[in-house]
């Protein structure tokens, strides 16, 4: 382009429509007009941030031709006279600058009203009052750009689908770009621009520039943009640590591998002892298997009374008042992250937004990232399609094996920006002051409290008898195993959803196992071999119970393989293991995840049981004698009613009344969880990492709404 | 009720699917928190191991050294052994002649033989359910804000000499009573807090109080009519009120329906244990029925209650006043669960045309309804604690020396009598006669069963008769008794006997003994192809002849399979 073509066009006002500094340094200049199209003169080697810069000019189109420098400054001098030259001081210090308030109101996007309502909500909680107008909906995130960018006289920038150029993108070290929102963008000789979602304080803007030993100018950006533009420069690299963290903090925690050396040694050769002790003593063998299956049966089943009866009629768990959530400080309140992994669930992501807006929590305050997998574009265009407040946030997770919830989480772990951080999932329900409610726990609990976990039930649990069992079984769980775990001090295995935690110890222990398909057991494990405690708080999320046995046993399937995983990775040194849990700790560990096992010898015990009452064969008889006939009838009679009396007392604890009678029929669901537990056991062998997906939005009553 | 709290507001939320606005009763999910609750334990463990303690060493002096054991006992033990240590083991030796859980709860005490054969495990039995009743009591009397008042009675309870006897002796009543105890009290509990916790415990300490003694059913029964009336009343929701119904009924209707499930599965007959079963206590008169007829049983029940339980005169017009004037449901609920347990054994009596049915120790359940009345009494009349506390320490006093005297004159009973002799004296009973000609003592039994030791060679008998000597053995799998492989394979070995066994050993002046009816004359050595062996004043062991028709030896396991009974309940 030559300084004729451009004199032909050029109108020196036009380029005042860019920040001056941000032209200068760029090399980019707004030279005239041509119908809707914004004519701009550029000698930039940041070509497309120019053209972004130049995009941020609402209401027209932009081209972009290339120019000498010369050119460039000599339209600049013109537009720009040296008496005009900007104070490089912050306008906000400026007596006449307006106000951000008197900016949206002078410019239509919020009413008086709408911007009074945001002030009252200042008062209480200390928010910017951009951020709360952003936040609950009443401006976009780019009309409060516009605004701040005319309010701070800063250029702002569209980085949607910007490609930045890794080598200057990367020229801030990682941890410090996530931490500070700063994505350098563009560079100019010795100046780096960055994309930022709010003005730097000038202490940060100094250590900015003496990390790159130059010149920092500032571009304002939306927060989603810059959390999407990170994505897109470290996306490899935080799927390697979203992987492979744990795998390499501390492989001896991480479920990658099935079974380590020592276990295939092991296990080998208990088959093969037993293998030659059949050959030799055929009943003598059957013997001692039965008699040592029956007494674990029945160990575990005292256990779960034990639990389960100290719970019943305690207040184990942390109880939070509604006078203590009244005495806390909004302004206090700490960020909060809330993770939701969704895969294949767009139908719900409406249903989604609606319950999360219902929490009783600063919406400025709540970074709420919902994780989607990148081949799941329906959910992700779904989300996309309702617009929301910047507090939601999408994340993407590239896609990789092992396409897991876990390393979903851990995904958006990278980019939690809250002192504490829970995973919901897509349907869950929370109470709405749970999350006042576990911050009220966290603060009046001892410091090593890193992690509490909240009730869970279901809310369409009229749905079917599935459903039914499925919300007495957890009455159960959360009701009474659980607090009972919580007072006994020893490792609890954490609910799928609801898990509060302190951020900043859960990434210090290596987050999620991406390789285990119930990560949540396994961190309540590795939280207290770590030496913190869980606790639980009387406080409930409702989620959708399956309702669809095929679906259910999918799911449970993949609970069972996960705790059978679980199990066989911190029992691969079984002294290590009692050494950092303790003797009680232990046995508790083995009795509630190893447990789990016990599902794999009810069919054959029922079997036994059954061909003996209608054959009275002999055979089945001897393999019962003396003692080992006593451990297996108590299992039989009292395990089984324990079990069942405790389903019972666990729906009348939540006061579930209707449900009594149909947790007399537990056992029919007991033969439903062995079904799924075979099924789990052998997936363990042939696909130990696959995720069994489980179908949400099965509750058409409660979709309907 | 008295206490309705208000739930939070979350589970508010949730309740408000299953309760009706309508209704003015709220049974929550437990509000408790933990604190005292560690406390409170330690005061349990305290005042267990205390009275079990005290009964359990009264109990090995009653037993070891004034040798006074009940024969029911002694019976429960045998076949508690014969779980452990038959040949094979057998869960079916327990039988049905007794309530089931009065012998297995003997289970542990004997997993070692010498916890028989030292006879320890009767009073080391007896006195820990007797500590258990102890915890309960203080418990029940901690809510009803007894205060530490509560300690003396308590120490009043336990030195009357009816529940001394129960809880020292190794008699099957005082594990009914531990859990009955357990179970009204919690239903006090729930009546005062809502709580459905107490439906819980209430539940499961009833279910075990019916198979510890059947006349609990009833209290039972009593106790599901309370809970679904008194929801019903305030206006519950039908599904609180079944839901509730079936957490307190669940566990018995398990319990018991898995009695009756054994009850037909083994003896083809499901009432089995209603018909033809014994109480826990066999006392003197019951080999033989005493008529009865409505006279003579409500004179008798008199004479129990008077001197068994006077307390129950003082309460049971106390709650009857109590309900009428302060229309306290509890109290009338409490003076109908008192006048059961007065009229149970009554009833008893007359269906089985028994008088005999009514024993002492039926005394023990009206005993300890009176002491929950006074608890409640004691709740609810705010303004009169300190006389209802008065008149029930009172009441518990002048029971000591009345039951005292119970004990020497009441007609139907085990070893009260020689109990009362002995602690009287400090001599040892052996051989003495208590009431209703009962010969006191295990001497003979111990003689036999020391004649028996070493390696003697296999002894066929009726275990239901000769139980006594095969407890001292502690050995059960040296007899061929009726519970190794029922009661026709047993007669069958009678009858031709297998070619190991050496010897019959006879209950010489027992009239059940179905090896001496078989054999009467070698039972009274007689029979010059018996040689006697051994001789003791109630037993005789004879050498079986060689030209007796034989079968092969076999080993009992090898038996058929039951139907057994291990036959009736022990008579001396």
């Amino acid at each position: 382009m030559s300084a004729a073509e451009i004199d032909g066009r050029h109108d020196p006002t036009v380029a005042r429509l860019l920040s001056e500094r941000v032209s200068r340094t760029l090399g980019v200049v707004a030279y005239g007009l041509e119908g809707d199209t914004l004519l701009v003169a550029s000698s930039s080697t940041s070509a497309e941030v120019a053209e972004r810069v130049a995009q941020s000019v609402p209401g027209y189109e932009i081209r972009l031709v290339e120019a000498s420098q010369v050119i460039v400054d000599a339209l600049l001098d013109e537009a720009y006279p040296a008496a005009d030259a900007p104070e490089l001081v912050a306008l906000a210090s400026r007596p006449d600058q307006p106000r951000v308030g008197e900016l949206l109101l002078e410019l239509g996007v919020a009413s008086d009203e709408e911007i009074q309502g945001a002030l009252a909500e200042q008062q209480r909680t200390g928010d910017r009052l951009g951020d709360i107008l952003v936040h609950s909906g009443v401006i976009t995130e780019a009309e409060m750009l516009a605004v701040l960018s005319e309010h701070f006289d800063v250029q702002h920038v569209d980085l949607t689908g910007f490609q930045a150029d890794p080598e200057i993108a990367t020229s801030l070290p990682e941890s410090f770009s996530r931490d500070s929102g700063i994505v350098p963008v563009a560079k100019s000789g010795s100046t780096l621009f960055v994309a930022v979602a709010e003005r730097l304080s000038p202490a940060l803007h100094a250590e900015l520039e003496a990390q790159t030993g130059g010149q920092v100018r500032e571009l304002l950006a939306t927060r989603t943009a810059i959390t999407e533009l990170m994505q897109r420069v470290h996306g490899e690299r935080d799927m390697h640590d979203a992987t492979y963290t744990l795998m390499e903090l501390a492989p001896q925690n991480s479920a990658h591998r099935v079974l380590s050396s020592a276990q295939k040694v092991a296990m080998w050769g208990l088959i093969a002892l037993t293998l030659v002790a059949l050959v030799l003593a055929t009943v003598t063998t059957l013997i001692v298997i039965t008699g040592l299956c029956s007494i674990f049966y029945l160990a575990v089943s005292l256990y779960r009374f034990r639990l389960a009866y100290l719970a019943l009629g305690h207040k184990l768990e942390i109880t939070v008042t509604d006078e203590e959530i009244a005495a806390l400080d909004e302004r206090d309140l700490p960020v909060y992250t809330l993770l939701l992994p969704l895969y294949k669930e767009a139908s719900i992501v409406g249903r989604l937004a609606a319950g999360l807006d219902a929490l009783d929590y600063p919406k400025t305050k709540l970074d709420i990232k919902l994780l989607c997998e990148e081949d799941d574009t329906e959910t992700i265009d779904a989300i996309r399609a309702l617009q929301l407040p910047p507090h939601y946030q999408l994340l993407v997770v590239p896609d990789s094996l092992p396409k897991t919830k876990p390393k979903a989480c851990n995904y958006g772990l990278l980019f939690a920006r809250g002192q504490y951080c829970v995973i919901y999932d897509g349907e869950d329900r929370p109470d709405p002051d749970q999350l006042k409610k576990a911050i009220v726990a966290f603060r009046k609990s001892p410091d090593d409290l890193a992690c509490i976990q909240a009730k869970l039930n279901y809310f369409n649990r009229d749905q079917n008898l599935l459903t039914k069992w499925f919300s007495i079984e957890y009455a159960m769980h959360f009701d009474l195993v659980l607090p009972g775990l919580d007072q006994d001090g020893v490792p609890i295995p954490l609910g799928g959803t609801s898990n509060h935690f302190v951020t900043s110890r859960l990434r210090e222990l290596g987050a999620w196992d991406p390789f285990n398909v119930t990560e949540d057991a396994d961190l309540g494990v590795r939280l207290h071999k770590a030496g913190y405690s869980t606790q639980v708080m009387d406080s409930t999320t409702l989620e959708e119970a399956n309702s669809e046995v095929g679906n259910w046993i999918r799911q449970r399937s993949r609970w069972c393989k996960g705790y059978y995983q679980t199990w066989l990775v911190h029992m691969r040194n079984p002294v290590r293991l009692l050494s950092q849990l303790g003797l009680k700790s232990f046995l508790s560990f083995n009795l509630v995840v190893g447990g789990a096992f016990v599902f794999l010898l009810n069919p054959i015990f029922w079997a036994l049981t059954t061909i003996f009452i209608l054959t009275q064969a002999g055979f089945i008889q001897q393999l019962f004698p003396g003692f080992v006939f006593y451990a297996a009838a108590s299992m039989l009679f009292v395990g089984n009613f324990t079990f069942l009396y405790m389903n019972l007392a666990g729906a009348l604890q939540r006061g579930y009344f209707g449900l009594a009678k149909y947790a007399l029929l537990s056992p029919i669901y007991w033969g439903l969880m062995s079904l799924a537990a075979w099924k789990g056991a052998i997936q363990l062998v042939t696909k130990p990492f696959y995720w069994e997906k489980t179908v949400h939005g099965l509750d058409h009553h409660e979709a309907s709404k | 009720m008295t206490a309705v709290a208000t739930p939070p507001a979350a589970e508010a939320q949730q309740r408000a699917h299953d309760t009706p606005a309508q209704s003015d009763l709220v049974q929550l999910p437990p509000r408790h928190s933990d604190e005292g609750a560690r406390g409170r334990r330690y005061e349990s463990l305290a005042i267990f191991f205390l009275f079990a303690a005290a009964f359990g060493a009264l109990g090995y002096w009653v037993v070891s050294v004034l040798h006074v054991v009940p024969f029911d006992a002694l019976d429960r033990l045998t076949r508690a052994l014969m779980v452990w240590h038959n040949d094979p083991p057998k869960l079916a030796a327990i039988g049905f002649a007794f309530p089931p859980l009065t012998t297995v709860v003997l289970l542990p005490f004997v997993v070692f033989s010498a916890g028989a054969s030292s006879l320890v495990a009767l009073p080391v039995g007896s006195a820990i359910f007797a500590g258990i009743t102890m915890v309960g009591l203080n418990r029940a009397l901690d809510r009803a804000e007894v205060g530490r008042l509560r300690y003396g009675l308590l120490v009043l309870v336990a030195v009357n000499p009816i529940v001394a006897f129960a809880a020292s002796t190794g008699g099957g009543d005082i594990v009914g009573i531990a859990f009955a105890t357990i179970a009204v009290a919690a239903l006090v509990g729930w009546y005062a807090t809502v709580d459905t916790r107490y439906l819980v415990s209430g539940g499961m300490a009833f279910a075990l109080a019916t198979v510890a003694s059947y006349g609990f059913i009833p209290w039972w029964l009593l106790g599901a009519a309370l809970v679904g009336v008194t929801l019903s009343r305030h206006r519950a929701s039908d599904d609180e009120i079944e839901g509730s119904l079936i957490l307190f009924l669940a566990p018995g209707v398990f319990i018991l329906g898995v009695w009756i499930l054994f009850n037909a599965v083994v003896v083809g007959e499901p009432v089995f244990w209603l018909t033809d079963a014994a109480s826990t206590t066999v006392n003197a008169a019951s080999s033989g029925a005493i008529p009865a007829d409505l006279g003579a049983v409500l004179s008798q029940t008199g004479e129990l209650v008077l001197l068994g339980a006077p307390l129950a005169l003082l309460v049971l017009p106390a709650l009857v006043v109590c309900a009428a004037v302060q229309r306290n449901e509890l109290a009338a609920w409490l003076a109908v669960f008192l006048l059961v347990a007065i009229a149970t054994p009554a009833g008893l009596a007359l269906a089985r045309d028994d008088l005999a049915q009514i024993d002492l120790q039926d005394a023990l359940p009206i005993f300890v309804i009176s002491l929950i009345g006074v608890m409640w009494l004691h709740q609810s009349l705010l303004q009169a604690r300190a006389l209802v506390l008065a008149l029930a320490a009172v009441g518990l006093v002048i029971s000591i020396p009345v039951a005292w005297r119970a004990l020497d004159v009441y007609p139907y009973q085990s070893m009260e009598q020689a109990f009362r002799a002995g602690l009287s004296t400090r001599e040892d009973q052996e051989g003495t006669m208590s009431r209703g000609g009962l010969e006191v003592g295990v001497l003979s039994e111990r003689a036999m069963a020391e004649f028996l030791g070493g390696d003697r060679g296999r002894v066929l008998t009726d275990n239901a008769q000769s139980f006594g000597v095969i407890a001292l053995t502690g050995r059960p799998s040296q007899f061929l008794d009726r519970a190794d492989g029922g009661d026709a394979a047993w007669r069958r070995a009678a009858a031709r006997p297998p070619a190991d066994v050496k010897y019959f050993l006879f209950a010489k002046n027992a009239s059940g003994d179905e090896l001496r009816s078989m054999y009467p004359l070698a039972a009274r050595g007689e029979d010059p192809r018996f040689l006697t062996v051994y001789d003791t004043p109630r037993y005789r062991l004879v050498a079986v002849p060689t030209d007796l028709g034989r079968v092969d030896a076999v080993r009992a396991g090898d038996l058929p399979t039951p139907p057994t009974t291990s036959g009736s309940p022990a008579t001396p």
